[in-house]
Protein backbone atom coordinates (compact mmCIF):
# COMPACT_ATOMS: atom_id res chain seq x y z
CA UNK A 1 0.00 0.00 0.00
CA UNK A 2 2.77 2.41 0.98
CA UNK A 3 4.34 2.19 -2.44
CA UNK A 4 0.96 3.02 -4.06
CA UNK A 5 0.52 5.97 -1.70
CA UNK A 6 3.98 7.28 -2.48
CA UNK A 7 3.50 6.85 -6.21
CA UNK A 8 0.11 8.54 -6.15
CA UNK A 9 1.42 11.44 -4.04
CA UNK A 10 4.42 11.93 -6.32
CA UNK A 11 2.22 11.92 -9.42
CA UNK A 12 -0.23 14.37 -7.84
CA UNK A 13 2.67 16.66 -6.91
CA UNK A 14 4.11 16.60 -10.46
CA UNK A 15 0.67 17.42 -11.89
CA UNK A 16 0.33 20.22 -9.34
CA UNK A 17 3.59 21.77 -10.56
CA UNK A 18 2.39 21.48 -14.15
CA UNK A 19 -0.87 23.16 -13.11
CA UNK A 20 1.18 26.00 -11.57
CA UNK A 21 3.09 26.33 -14.83
CA UNK A 22 -0.20 26.56 -16.77
CA UNK A 23 -1.44 29.40 -14.51
CA UNK A 24 1.93 31.18 -14.82
CA UNK A 25 1.72 31.00 -18.65
CA UNK A 26 -1.91 32.14 -18.45
CA UNK A 27 -0.89 35.22 -16.42
CA UNK A 28 1.99 36.09 -18.77
CA UNK A 29 -0.10 35.52 -21.91
CA UNK A 30 -2.89 37.78 -20.64
CA UNK A 31 -0.39 40.56 -19.83
CA UNK A 32 1.40 40.15 -23.16
CA UNK A 33 -1.97 40.46 -24.90
CA UNK A 34 -2.79 43.69 -22.99
CA UNK A 35 0.57 45.24 -23.95
CA UNK A 36 0.39 44.00 -27.53
CA UNK A 37 -3.14 45.40 -27.86
CA UNK A 38 -2.03 48.78 -26.47
CA UNK A 39 0.91 49.21 -28.83
CA UNK A 40 0.09 47.05 -31.85
CA UNK A 41 -2.77 44.54 -32.08
CA UNK A 42 -4.14 41.74 -29.84
CA UNK A 43 -2.38 38.35 -29.84
CA UNK A 44 -4.66 36.05 -31.88
CA UNK A 45 -6.32 33.25 -29.90
CA UNK A 46 -5.55 34.68 -26.43
CA UNK A 47 -9.18 34.40 -25.33
CA UNK A 48 -9.46 30.70 -26.20
CA UNK A 49 -6.02 29.72 -24.88
CA UNK A 50 -6.63 31.42 -21.54
CA UNK A 51 -9.70 29.22 -21.14
CA UNK A 52 -7.79 26.02 -21.98
CA UNK A 53 -4.85 26.93 -19.74
CA UNK A 54 -7.37 27.47 -16.93
CA UNK A 55 -8.87 24.04 -17.68
CA UNK A 56 -5.44 22.37 -17.43
CA UNK A 57 -4.49 24.41 -14.35
CA UNK A 58 -7.56 23.41 -12.35
CA UNK A 59 -7.82 19.82 -13.63
CA UNK A 60 -4.23 18.94 -12.81
CA UNK A 61 -4.44 20.62 -9.39
CA UNK A 62 -7.47 18.58 -8.26
CA UNK A 63 -5.61 15.53 -6.94
CA UNK A 64 -3.09 17.45 -4.83
CA UNK A 65 -5.90 19.68 -3.49
CA UNK A 66 -7.66 16.49 -2.33
CA UNK A 67 -4.45 15.22 -0.70
CA UNK A 68 -4.05 18.58 1.08
CA UNK A 69 -7.70 18.29 2.26
CA UNK A 70 -8.21 21.67 0.65
CA UNK A 71 -11.96 21.37 0.11
CA UNK A 72 -14.61 23.14 2.15
CA UNK A 73 -16.62 20.67 4.22
CA UNK A 74 -19.04 20.91 7.13
CA UNK A 75 -17.32 18.77 9.73
CA UNK A 76 -18.55 19.91 13.13
CA UNK A 77 -21.38 17.33 13.37
CA UNK A 78 -19.31 14.29 12.30
CA UNK A 79 -16.44 15.41 14.57
CA UNK A 80 -18.76 14.94 17.58
CA UNK A 81 -19.25 11.23 16.79
CA UNK A 82 -17.04 8.33 18.00
CA UNK A 83 -13.93 7.73 15.85
CA UNK A 84 -15.23 4.43 14.51
CA UNK A 85 -18.51 5.95 13.30
CA UNK A 86 -16.53 8.83 11.78
CA UNK A 87 -14.46 6.27 9.89
CA UNK A 88 -17.59 4.54 8.54
CA UNK A 89 -19.16 7.84 7.41
CA UNK A 90 -15.93 9.05 5.81
CA UNK A 91 -15.53 5.74 3.95
CA UNK A 92 -19.09 5.95 2.57
CA UNK A 93 -18.76 9.59 1.50
CA UNK A 94 -15.33 8.74 0.08
CA UNK A 95 -16.85 6.03 -2.10
CA UNK A 96 -19.58 8.42 -3.29
CA UNK A 97 -16.82 10.90 -4.22
CA UNK A 98 -14.96 8.12 -6.01
CA UNK A 99 -17.99 7.27 -8.16
CA UNK A 100 -18.55 10.96 -8.90
CA UNK A 101 -15.01 11.42 -10.23
CA UNK A 102 -15.10 8.07 -12.03
CA UNK A 103 -18.16 9.36 -13.90
CA UNK A 104 -16.39 12.65 -14.71
CA UNK A 105 -13.30 10.73 -15.88
CA UNK A 106 -15.14 8.38 -18.20
CA UNK A 107 -17.41 11.03 -19.70
CA UNK A 108 -14.67 13.63 -20.24
CA UNK A 109 -12.53 10.91 -21.84
CA UNK A 110 -15.40 10.21 -24.26
CA UNK A 111 -15.83 13.96 -24.81
CA UNK A 112 -12.14 14.25 -25.75
CA UNK A 113 -12.48 11.31 -28.15
CA UNK A 114 -15.52 12.99 -29.72
CA UNK A 115 -13.60 16.26 -30.15
CA UNK A 116 -10.71 14.34 -31.71
CA UNK A 117 -12.89 12.27 -34.06
CA UNK A 118 -14.94 15.31 -35.08
CA UNK A 119 -11.78 17.29 -35.89
CA UNK A 120 -12.86 20.16 -33.63
CA UNK A 121 -10.43 23.10 -33.55
CA UNK A 122 -10.23 26.45 -31.72
CA UNK A 123 -12.20 29.17 -33.57
CA UNK A 124 -9.35 31.68 -34.09
CA UNK A 125 -6.09 29.75 -34.27
CA UNK A 126 -7.60 26.52 -35.68
CA UNK A 127 -5.65 24.30 -33.29
CA UNK A 128 -7.18 20.98 -32.05
CA UNK A 129 -8.07 21.26 -28.36
CA UNK A 130 -8.97 17.68 -27.46
CA UNK A 131 -5.58 17.31 -25.68
CA UNK A 132 -6.77 19.71 -23.00
CA UNK A 133 -9.92 17.64 -22.45
CA UNK A 134 -7.79 14.49 -22.09
CA UNK A 135 -5.88 16.49 -19.45
CA UNK A 136 -9.14 17.03 -17.57
CA UNK A 137 -9.96 13.28 -17.78
CA UNK A 138 -6.48 12.45 -16.45
CA UNK A 139 -6.83 14.96 -13.59
CA UNK A 140 -10.20 13.46 -12.60
CA UNK A 141 -8.78 9.89 -12.81
CA UNK A 142 -6.00 10.90 -10.42
CA UNK A 143 -8.60 12.23 -7.96
CA UNK A 144 -10.32 8.80 -8.12
CA UNK A 145 -7.03 7.17 -7.17
CA UNK A 146 -6.42 9.60 -4.29
CA UNK A 147 -9.94 9.06 -2.90
CA UNK A 148 -9.74 5.27 -3.28
CA UNK A 149 -6.41 5.07 -1.44
CA UNK A 150 -7.84 7.32 1.26
CA UNK A 151 -10.86 5.02 1.70
CA UNK A 152 -8.65 1.90 1.85
CA UNK A 153 -6.39 3.60 4.44
CA UNK A 154 -9.47 4.53 6.44
CA UNK A 155 -10.88 0.99 6.36
CA UNK A 156 -7.53 -0.56 7.34
CA UNK A 157 -7.27 1.77 10.31
CA UNK A 158 -10.78 0.83 11.43
CA UNK A 159 -10.00 -2.89 11.15
CA UNK A 160 -6.78 -2.45 13.18
CA UNK A 161 -8.72 -0.69 15.99
CA UNK B 1 -43.52 11.29 -8.42
CA UNK B 2 -43.80 14.94 -9.47
CA UNK B 3 -40.65 16.88 -10.34
CA UNK B 4 -41.38 19.22 -7.39
CA UNK B 5 -41.29 16.27 -4.97
CA UNK B 6 -38.02 15.07 -6.51
CA UNK B 7 -36.61 18.59 -6.05
CA UNK B 8 -37.57 18.63 -2.37
CA UNK B 9 -36.08 15.14 -1.83
CA UNK B 10 -32.94 16.44 -3.58
CA UNK B 11 -32.64 19.33 -1.11
CA UNK B 12 -33.10 16.96 1.86
CA UNK B 13 -30.41 14.63 0.46
CA UNK B 14 -28.18 17.65 -0.08
CA UNK B 15 -28.49 18.66 3.58
CA UNK B 16 -27.82 15.09 4.80
CA UNK B 17 -24.67 14.74 2.67
CA UNK B 18 -23.57 18.28 3.52
CA UNK B 19 -23.45 17.50 7.23
CA UNK B 20 -21.61 14.21 6.60
CA UNK B 21 -18.25 15.97 6.09
CA UNK B 22 -18.29 15.43 2.33
CA UNK B 23 -16.74 18.33 0.37
CA UNK B 24 -19.46 20.86 -0.49
CA UNK B 25 -18.65 20.86 -4.22
CA UNK B 26 -18.90 17.05 -4.40
CA UNK B 27 -22.24 17.08 -2.55
CA UNK B 28 -23.85 19.51 -4.98
CA UNK B 29 -22.53 17.61 -8.01
CA UNK B 30 -23.67 14.20 -6.65
CA UNK B 31 -27.19 15.35 -5.73
CA UNK B 32 -27.54 17.28 -9.00
CA UNK B 33 -26.36 14.23 -10.95
CA UNK B 34 -28.69 11.74 -9.20
CA UNK B 35 -31.69 14.06 -9.46
CA UNK B 36 -31.05 14.84 -13.13
CA UNK B 37 -30.56 11.13 -13.88
CA UNK B 38 -33.87 10.28 -12.17
CA UNK B 39 -35.82 12.79 -14.26
CA UNK B 40 -33.98 12.81 -17.60
CA UNK B 41 -32.10 9.49 -17.60
CA UNK B 42 -28.56 8.31 -16.88
CA UNK B 43 -27.03 9.31 -20.21
CA UNK B 44 -28.27 12.91 -20.02
CA UNK B 45 -27.00 13.18 -16.45
CA UNK B 46 -23.53 11.89 -17.43
CA UNK B 47 -23.44 14.41 -20.24
CA UNK B 48 -24.52 17.21 -17.87
CA UNK B 49 -21.93 16.29 -15.22
CA UNK B 50 -18.88 16.24 -17.49
CA UNK B 51 -20.24 19.16 -19.51
CA UNK B 52 -20.71 21.43 -16.48
CA UNK B 53 -17.22 20.64 -15.10
CA UNK B 54 -15.67 21.17 -18.54
CA UNK B 55 -17.55 24.45 -19.15
CA UNK B 56 -16.60 25.81 -15.72
CA UNK B 57 -12.93 24.83 -15.82
CA UNK B 58 -12.41 26.08 -19.38
CA UNK B 59 -14.40 29.29 -19.02
CA UNK B 60 -12.42 32.46 -19.75
CA UNK B 61 -14.37 34.29 -17.02
CA UNK B 62 -13.45 31.70 -14.40
CA UNK B 63 -9.71 32.21 -14.85
CA UNK B 64 -10.19 35.41 -12.87
CA UNK B 65 -10.31 33.23 -9.72
CA UNK B 66 -6.76 31.75 -9.75
CA UNK B 67 -5.34 35.12 -10.86
CA UNK B 68 -6.93 37.22 -8.10
CA UNK B 69 -6.11 34.57 -5.49
CA UNK B 70 -2.51 34.53 -6.78
CA UNK B 71 -2.35 38.30 -6.48
CA UNK B 72 -3.35 38.15 -2.80
CA UNK B 73 -0.84 35.38 -2.11
CA UNK B 74 1.94 37.31 -3.87
CA UNK B 75 1.09 40.41 -1.81
CA UNK B 76 1.49 38.30 1.33
CA UNK B 77 4.70 36.56 0.25
CA UNK B 78 6.11 39.86 -1.04
CA UNK B 79 5.64 41.61 2.32
CA UNK B 80 2.98 44.09 1.09
CA UNK B 81 0.61 43.09 3.91
CA UNK B 82 3.33 43.69 6.51
CA UNK B 83 4.16 47.12 5.07
CA UNK B 84 0.47 48.07 5.08
CA UNK B 85 0.25 47.23 8.76
CA UNK B 86 3.49 49.11 9.53
CA UNK B 87 2.15 52.24 7.83
CA UNK B 88 -1.19 52.14 9.63
CA UNK B 89 0.64 51.42 12.90
CA UNK B 90 2.92 54.46 12.54
CA UNK B 91 0.02 56.76 11.74
CA UNK B 92 -2.49 55.55 14.38
CA UNK B 93 -0.52 53.51 16.93
CA UNK B 94 -0.07 56.24 19.56
CA UNK B 95 -3.82 56.52 20.32
CA UNK B 96 -5.77 54.31 22.73
CA UNK B 97 -7.02 51.42 20.60
CA UNK B 98 -4.82 52.77 17.80
CA UNK B 99 -3.25 49.41 16.97
CA UNK B 100 -6.69 47.80 16.66
CA UNK B 101 -7.81 50.67 14.39
CA UNK B 102 -4.57 50.30 12.42
CA UNK B 103 -5.40 46.61 12.01
CA UNK B 104 -8.83 47.47 10.57
CA UNK B 105 -7.26 50.04 8.22
CA UNK B 106 -4.59 47.57 7.08
CA UNK B 107 -7.24 44.84 6.57
CA UNK B 108 -9.32 47.26 4.47
CA UNK B 109 -6.26 48.17 2.38
CA UNK B 110 -5.21 44.52 2.02
CA UNK B 111 -8.79 43.66 1.01
CA UNK B 112 -8.25 45.90 -1.99
CA UNK B 113 -5.73 43.37 -3.28
CA UNK B 114 -7.09 40.16 -1.75
CA UNK B 115 -10.38 38.50 -2.53
CA UNK B 116 -10.83 36.22 0.44
CA UNK B 117 -12.05 36.79 3.96
CA UNK B 118 -10.01 34.10 5.71
CA UNK B 119 -6.86 34.97 3.71
CA UNK B 120 -7.18 38.59 4.88
CA UNK B 121 -7.70 37.53 8.51
CA UNK B 122 -4.79 35.04 8.40
CA UNK B 123 -2.40 37.44 6.68
CA UNK B 124 -3.06 40.32 9.03
CA UNK B 125 -3.14 38.13 12.13
CA UNK B 126 0.45 37.02 11.54
CA UNK B 127 1.70 40.63 11.59
CA UNK B 128 -0.77 42.33 13.98
CA UNK B 129 -1.06 39.86 16.87
CA UNK B 130 2.61 39.98 17.97
CA UNK B 131 2.48 43.81 17.93
CA UNK B 132 -0.74 44.06 19.93
CA UNK B 133 0.64 41.50 22.38
CA UNK B 134 3.83 43.60 22.75
CA UNK B 135 1.77 46.66 23.73
CA UNK B 136 -0.36 44.68 26.21
CA UNK B 137 -3.56 44.77 24.23
CA UNK B 138 -6.41 42.70 25.59
CA UNK B 139 -6.21 39.52 23.51
CA UNK B 140 -9.97 39.20 23.24
CA UNK B 141 -10.12 42.64 21.55
CA UNK B 142 -7.02 41.94 19.42
CA UNK B 143 -8.22 38.59 18.07
CA UNK B 144 -11.85 39.73 17.81
CA UNK B 145 -10.93 42.72 15.68
CA UNK B 146 -8.84 40.53 13.38
CA UNK B 147 -11.55 37.90 12.92
CA UNK B 148 -14.14 40.54 12.05
CA UNK B 149 -11.93 42.73 9.85
CA UNK B 150 -11.24 39.78 7.57
CA UNK B 151 -14.83 40.16 6.37
CA UNK B 152 -13.77 43.36 4.61
CA UNK B 153 -11.84 41.04 2.27
CA UNK B 154 -14.93 39.92 0.40
CA UNK B 155 -16.82 43.20 0.46
CA UNK B 156 -14.06 45.41 -0.90
CA UNK B 157 -13.01 44.44 -4.46
CA UNK B 158 -11.60 42.20 -5.77
CA UNK B 159 -13.85 39.64 -4.13
CA UNK B 160 -14.02 35.95 -5.05
CA UNK B 161 -17.62 35.74 -3.81
CA UNK B 162 -18.75 38.65 -5.97
CA UNK B 163 -17.04 37.02 -8.98
CA UNK B 164 -18.96 33.80 -8.39
CA UNK B 165 -22.23 35.59 -7.69
CA UNK B 166 -21.75 37.53 -10.93
CA UNK B 167 -21.09 34.39 -12.97
CA UNK B 168 -23.93 32.34 -11.46
CA UNK B 169 -26.51 35.14 -11.81
CA UNK B 170 -25.12 36.63 -15.06
CA UNK B 171 -24.48 40.03 -13.47
CA UNK B 172 -21.57 42.34 -14.30
CA UNK B 173 -18.56 41.52 -12.10
CA UNK B 174 -17.31 45.10 -12.53
CA UNK B 175 -20.63 46.47 -11.21
CA UNK B 176 -20.56 44.05 -8.26
CA UNK B 177 -17.01 45.14 -7.41
CA UNK B 178 -18.09 48.79 -7.54
CA UNK B 179 -21.14 47.98 -5.40
CA UNK B 180 -18.96 46.59 -2.59
CA UNK B 181 -16.76 49.69 -2.23
CA UNK B 182 -19.03 52.06 -0.25
CA UNK B 183 -20.49 49.38 2.08
CA UNK B 184 -16.91 48.11 2.64
CA UNK B 185 -15.61 51.56 3.60
CA UNK B 186 -18.70 52.17 5.73
CA UNK B 187 -18.22 48.84 7.52
CA UNK B 188 -14.53 49.61 8.16
CA UNK B 189 -15.67 52.94 9.70
CA UNK B 190 -18.20 51.12 11.90
CA UNK B 191 -15.51 48.66 13.07
CA UNK B 192 -13.22 51.58 13.95
CA UNK B 193 -16.05 53.30 15.85
CA UNK B 194 -16.63 50.02 17.74
CA UNK B 195 -12.97 49.94 18.83
CA UNK B 196 -13.14 53.59 19.96
CA UNK B 197 -16.25 52.82 21.98
CA UNK B 198 -14.64 49.76 23.61
CA UNK B 199 -11.47 51.63 24.67
CA UNK B 200 -13.52 54.59 25.86
CA UNK B 201 -15.35 52.27 28.26
CA UNK B 202 -12.12 50.56 29.35
CA UNK B 203 -8.89 52.23 28.11
CA UNK B 204 -6.76 49.42 29.58
CA UNK B 205 -8.04 47.07 26.84
CA UNK B 206 -6.13 49.00 24.15
CA UNK B 207 -3.16 50.92 25.60
CA UNK B 208 -1.50 53.61 23.49
CA UNK B 209 1.56 52.61 21.47
CA UNK B 210 4.72 54.56 20.57
CA UNK B 211 4.62 58.00 18.97
CA UNK B 212 6.42 58.41 15.64
CA UNK B 213 7.86 61.62 14.22
CA UNK B 214 5.95 63.65 11.62
CA UNK B 215 8.53 62.68 8.99
CA UNK B 216 8.03 58.98 9.69
CA UNK B 217 4.27 59.39 9.45
CA UNK B 218 4.57 61.09 6.04
CA UNK B 219 6.86 58.29 4.88
CA UNK B 220 4.29 55.77 6.13
CA UNK B 221 1.52 57.49 4.15
CA UNK B 222 3.69 57.55 1.02
CA UNK B 223 4.42 53.82 1.33
CA UNK B 224 0.70 53.14 0.90
CA UNK B 225 1.24 54.23 -2.71
CA UNK B 226 1.96 50.73 -4.06
CA UNK B 227 -1.40 49.42 -2.82
CA UNK B 228 -3.10 52.49 -4.27
CA UNK B 229 -1.44 51.89 -7.66
CA UNK B 230 -2.64 48.28 -7.64
CA UNK B 231 -6.17 49.24 -6.66
CA UNK B 232 -6.40 52.01 -9.26
CA UNK B 233 -5.03 49.68 -11.97
CA UNK B 234 -7.57 46.97 -11.20
CA UNK B 235 -10.67 48.99 -10.44
CA UNK B 236 -9.88 51.83 -12.84
CA UNK B 237 -9.28 49.32 -15.64
CA UNK B 238 -12.56 47.50 -14.98
CA UNK B 239 -14.55 50.67 -14.23
CA UNK B 240 -13.55 52.42 -17.46
CA UNK B 241 -13.83 49.26 -19.57
CA UNK B 242 -10.09 49.05 -20.39
CA UNK B 243 -9.72 45.55 -18.92
CA UNK B 244 -11.92 42.52 -18.52
CA UNK B 245 -11.87 41.30 -14.88
CA UNK B 246 -9.55 38.44 -16.01
CA UNK B 247 -7.09 40.91 -17.56
CA UNK B 248 -7.28 43.13 -14.47
CA UNK B 249 -6.46 40.12 -12.29
CA UNK B 250 -3.55 39.06 -14.55
CA UNK B 251 -2.15 42.62 -14.59
CA UNK B 252 -2.67 42.93 -10.82
CA UNK B 253 -0.81 39.66 -10.15
CA UNK B 254 2.08 40.66 -12.40
CA UNK B 255 2.38 44.19 -10.95
CA UNK B 256 2.29 42.76 -7.39
CA UNK B 257 5.10 40.36 -8.32
CA UNK B 258 7.12 43.19 -9.93
CA UNK B 259 6.68 45.45 -6.85
CA UNK B 260 7.73 42.64 -4.52
CA UNK B 261 10.71 41.63 -6.69
CA UNK B 262 11.71 45.30 -7.01
CA UNK B 263 11.80 45.58 -3.23
CA UNK B 264 13.88 42.41 -3.05
CA UNK B 265 11.19 40.64 -1.02
CA UNK B 266 10.06 37.97 -3.47
CA UNK B 267 12.35 35.08 -4.25
CA UNK B 268 11.60 32.39 -6.83
CA UNK B 269 10.84 30.07 -3.90
CA UNK B 270 8.28 32.42 -2.32
CA UNK B 271 6.76 33.14 -5.74
CA UNK B 272 6.27 29.42 -6.25
CA UNK B 273 4.86 29.05 -2.72
CA UNK B 274 2.29 31.76 -3.56
CA UNK B 275 1.43 29.90 -6.77
CA UNK B 276 1.04 26.54 -5.01
CA UNK B 277 -1.18 27.97 -2.25
CA UNK B 278 -3.37 29.85 -4.69
CA UNK B 279 -3.84 26.72 -6.84
CA UNK B 280 -5.42 24.73 -3.99
CA UNK B 281 -7.76 27.62 -3.09
CA UNK B 282 -8.76 28.15 -6.74
CA UNK B 283 -9.34 24.45 -7.30
CA UNK B 284 -11.57 24.28 -4.23
CA UNK B 285 -13.57 27.31 -5.44
CA UNK B 286 -14.01 26.03 -9.00
CA UNK B 287 -15.11 22.55 -7.90
CA UNK B 288 -17.78 24.16 -5.72
CA UNK B 289 -18.91 26.30 -8.65
CA UNK B 290 -19.02 23.29 -11.02
CA UNK B 291 -21.06 21.40 -8.42
CA UNK B 292 -23.36 24.41 -8.09
CA UNK B 293 -23.94 24.40 -11.85
CA UNK B 294 -24.85 20.69 -11.84
CA UNK B 295 -27.16 21.22 -8.85
CA UNK B 296 -28.59 24.38 -10.45
CA UNK B 297 -29.46 22.47 -13.64
CA UNK B 298 -31.21 19.80 -11.58
CA UNK B 299 -33.15 22.48 -9.70
CA UNK B 300 -34.09 24.12 -13.00
CA UNK B 301 -35.69 20.97 -14.45
CA UNK B 302 -37.66 20.39 -11.24
CA UNK B 303 -38.88 24.00 -11.59
CA UNK B 304 -38.75 24.18 -7.79
CA UNK B 305 -37.03 27.63 -7.58
CA UNK B 306 -39.51 29.20 -10.00
CA UNK B 307 -42.53 27.70 -8.25
CA UNK B 308 -41.06 28.81 -4.91
CA UNK B 309 -40.51 32.31 -6.34
CA UNK B 310 -44.13 32.50 -7.58
CA UNK B 311 -45.42 31.21 -4.25
CA UNK B 312 -43.34 33.73 -2.29
CA UNK B 313 -44.39 36.57 -4.60
CA UNK B 314 -48.05 35.74 -3.93
CA UNK B 315 -47.66 35.68 -0.15
CA UNK B 316 -49.76 38.34 1.58
CA UNK B 317 -46.63 40.02 3.03
CA UNK B 318 -44.75 43.10 1.89
CA UNK B 319 -41.50 42.37 -0.02
CA UNK B 320 -39.25 43.53 2.79
CA UNK B 321 -40.70 40.87 5.15
CA UNK B 322 -39.75 38.19 2.60
CA UNK B 323 -36.28 39.77 2.34
CA UNK B 324 -35.93 39.62 6.13
CA UNK B 325 -36.91 35.92 6.06
CA UNK B 326 -34.27 35.28 3.35
CA UNK B 327 -31.71 37.16 5.47
CA UNK B 328 -32.49 34.99 8.49
CA UNK B 329 -32.00 31.84 6.38
CA UNK B 330 -28.58 33.12 5.24
CA UNK B 331 -27.73 34.14 8.79
CA UNK B 332 -28.59 30.68 10.15
CA UNK B 333 -26.80 28.93 7.27
CA UNK B 334 -23.75 31.15 7.67
CA UNK B 335 -23.36 29.91 11.25
CA UNK B 336 -22.80 26.36 10.00
CA UNK B 337 -21.18 26.81 6.64
CA UNK B 338 -18.44 28.70 4.87
CA UNK B 339 -19.93 31.92 3.46
CA UNK B 340 -18.75 31.18 -0.09
CA UNK B 341 -20.27 27.69 -0.08
CA UNK B 342 -23.48 29.00 1.47
CA UNK B 343 -23.96 31.63 -1.23
CA UNK B 344 -23.11 29.35 -4.16
CA UNK B 345 -25.38 26.64 -2.75
CA UNK B 346 -28.42 28.86 -2.32
CA UNK B 347 -28.18 31.11 -5.38
CA UNK B 348 -30.11 28.68 -7.63
CA UNK B 349 -32.97 28.77 -5.11
CA UNK B 350 -33.11 32.34 -3.81
CA UNK B 351 -31.96 34.41 -6.77
CA UNK B 352 -35.16 33.72 -8.80
CA UNK B 353 -37.18 34.62 -5.68
CA UNK B 354 -35.35 37.95 -5.34
CA UNK B 355 -35.97 38.72 -9.00
CA UNK B 356 -39.67 37.90 -8.81
CA UNK B 357 -39.91 40.29 -5.88
CA UNK B 358 -38.24 42.98 -8.00
CA UNK B 359 -35.06 43.46 -5.94
CA UNK B 360 -32.01 44.98 -7.61
CA UNK B 361 -29.74 41.95 -8.34
CA UNK B 362 -26.57 43.89 -7.48
CA UNK B 363 -27.96 45.17 -4.18
CA UNK B 364 -29.30 41.68 -3.33
CA UNK B 365 -25.78 40.27 -3.91
CA UNK B 366 -24.16 42.80 -1.58
CA UNK B 367 -26.76 42.21 1.15
CA UNK B 368 -26.42 38.41 1.18
CA UNK B 369 -22.61 38.61 1.09
CA UNK B 370 -22.69 40.93 4.09
CA UNK B 371 -25.16 38.75 5.97
CA UNK B 372 -23.30 35.47 5.40
CA UNK B 373 -20.11 37.23 6.51
CA UNK B 374 -21.59 37.40 9.99
CA UNK B 375 -21.29 33.63 10.00
CA UNK B 376 -17.49 33.77 9.82
CA UNK B 377 -17.37 35.14 13.38
CA UNK B 378 -20.27 33.27 14.97
CA UNK B 379 -20.15 29.80 16.56
CA UNK B 380 -20.14 26.89 15.87
CA UNK B 381 -18.42 27.29 12.46
CA UNK B 382 -16.75 30.71 12.59
CA UNK B 383 -14.09 30.22 9.91
CA UNK B 384 -12.23 33.47 10.64
CA UNK B 385 -12.21 32.75 14.37
CA UNK B 386 -10.64 29.34 13.63
CA UNK B 387 -8.08 30.95 11.33
CA UNK B 388 -7.08 33.57 13.93
CA UNK B 389 -7.05 30.93 16.67
CA UNK B 390 -4.60 28.92 14.57
CA UNK B 391 -2.21 31.88 14.71
CA UNK B 392 -2.91 33.11 18.28
CA UNK B 393 -2.60 29.57 19.69
CA UNK B 394 -2.62 30.67 23.35
CA UNK B 395 -6.01 32.41 23.08
CA UNK B 396 -9.02 30.09 23.73
CA UNK B 397 -11.66 29.94 20.98
CA UNK B 398 -14.44 31.28 23.20
CA UNK B 399 -12.34 34.34 24.08
CA UNK B 400 -12.03 35.14 20.34
CA UNK B 401 -15.76 34.60 19.75
CA UNK B 402 -16.43 36.95 22.70
CA UNK B 403 -14.00 39.52 21.32
CA UNK B 404 -15.67 39.39 17.92
CA UNK B 405 -19.17 39.93 19.32
CA UNK B 406 -19.13 43.79 19.37
CA UNK B 407 -18.05 43.69 15.71
CA UNK B 408 -20.95 41.36 14.93
CA UNK B 409 -23.24 44.16 16.17
CA UNK B 410 -21.44 46.54 13.78
CA UNK B 411 -22.10 44.05 10.93
CA UNK B 412 -25.81 43.92 11.88
CA UNK B 413 -25.99 47.74 11.91
CA UNK B 414 -24.27 47.89 8.50
CA UNK B 415 -26.73 45.33 7.06
CA UNK B 416 -29.74 47.23 8.41
CA UNK B 417 -28.48 50.50 6.91
CA UNK B 418 -27.86 48.76 3.59
CA UNK B 419 -31.43 47.42 3.67
CA UNK B 420 -32.85 50.85 4.41
CA UNK B 421 -30.56 52.82 2.08
CA UNK B 422 -29.90 50.66 -1.04
CA UNK B 423 -28.04 53.46 -2.91
CA UNK B 424 -25.02 52.78 -0.66
CA UNK B 425 -24.54 49.70 -2.86
CA UNK B 426 -26.22 50.78 -6.10
CA UNK B 427 -24.85 54.32 -6.51
CA UNK B 428 -21.35 53.48 -7.83
CA UNK B 429 -22.53 50.73 -10.25
CA UNK B 430 -25.12 53.18 -11.63
CA UNK B 431 -22.25 55.38 -12.83
CA UNK B 432 -20.78 52.58 -14.98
Amino acid sequence: MDIFDKLCNALAKIMYYLAGLAILILMLLSNADILSRLFYKPIPGTFEFIGYLGLIGVSLAMAETSIRKGHVQVSFLVDLLPKRVQGVIESITGLIGFFLFAAITSRSFLLALDFKAGGYVTPTTKIPFYHFVFGMAFGAALVCLVILLDVIRNLRMMVKK
Amino acid sequence: MSSMTIGIIGIILLLILLFSKMPVGYVMAVVGFIGFAYIRGYDSAMHLLAGDFYETFSSYNMTVVPLFVLMGQLAFQGGISRRLYDSAYKILGKYHGGLAIATIGACAAFSAISGSTSATAATMATVAIPEMKRYNYNMSLATGVLSASGSLGILLPPSVIFIMYGILTEQSIGKLFAAGILPGIFLAGLFMATVLLIVRIDPSLGPSGPNFSFKEKIRAILSLGETLILFITIMGGIFFGIFTPTEAAAAGALITAIIAIGRGELSWKSFWKAMMDSLAISCMVLIIVSGAFVFGHFMAITQLPYKLATWVANLPFPNYIVMIIIIFIYLAGGCFMDSFAMIVLTIPIFFPVSQTLGFDPIWFGVVIVLVTEMGVITPPVGINVFVVSGIAKDVPLMVIFKGAFPFLIALVVCSLILLLVPPIATFLPSLM
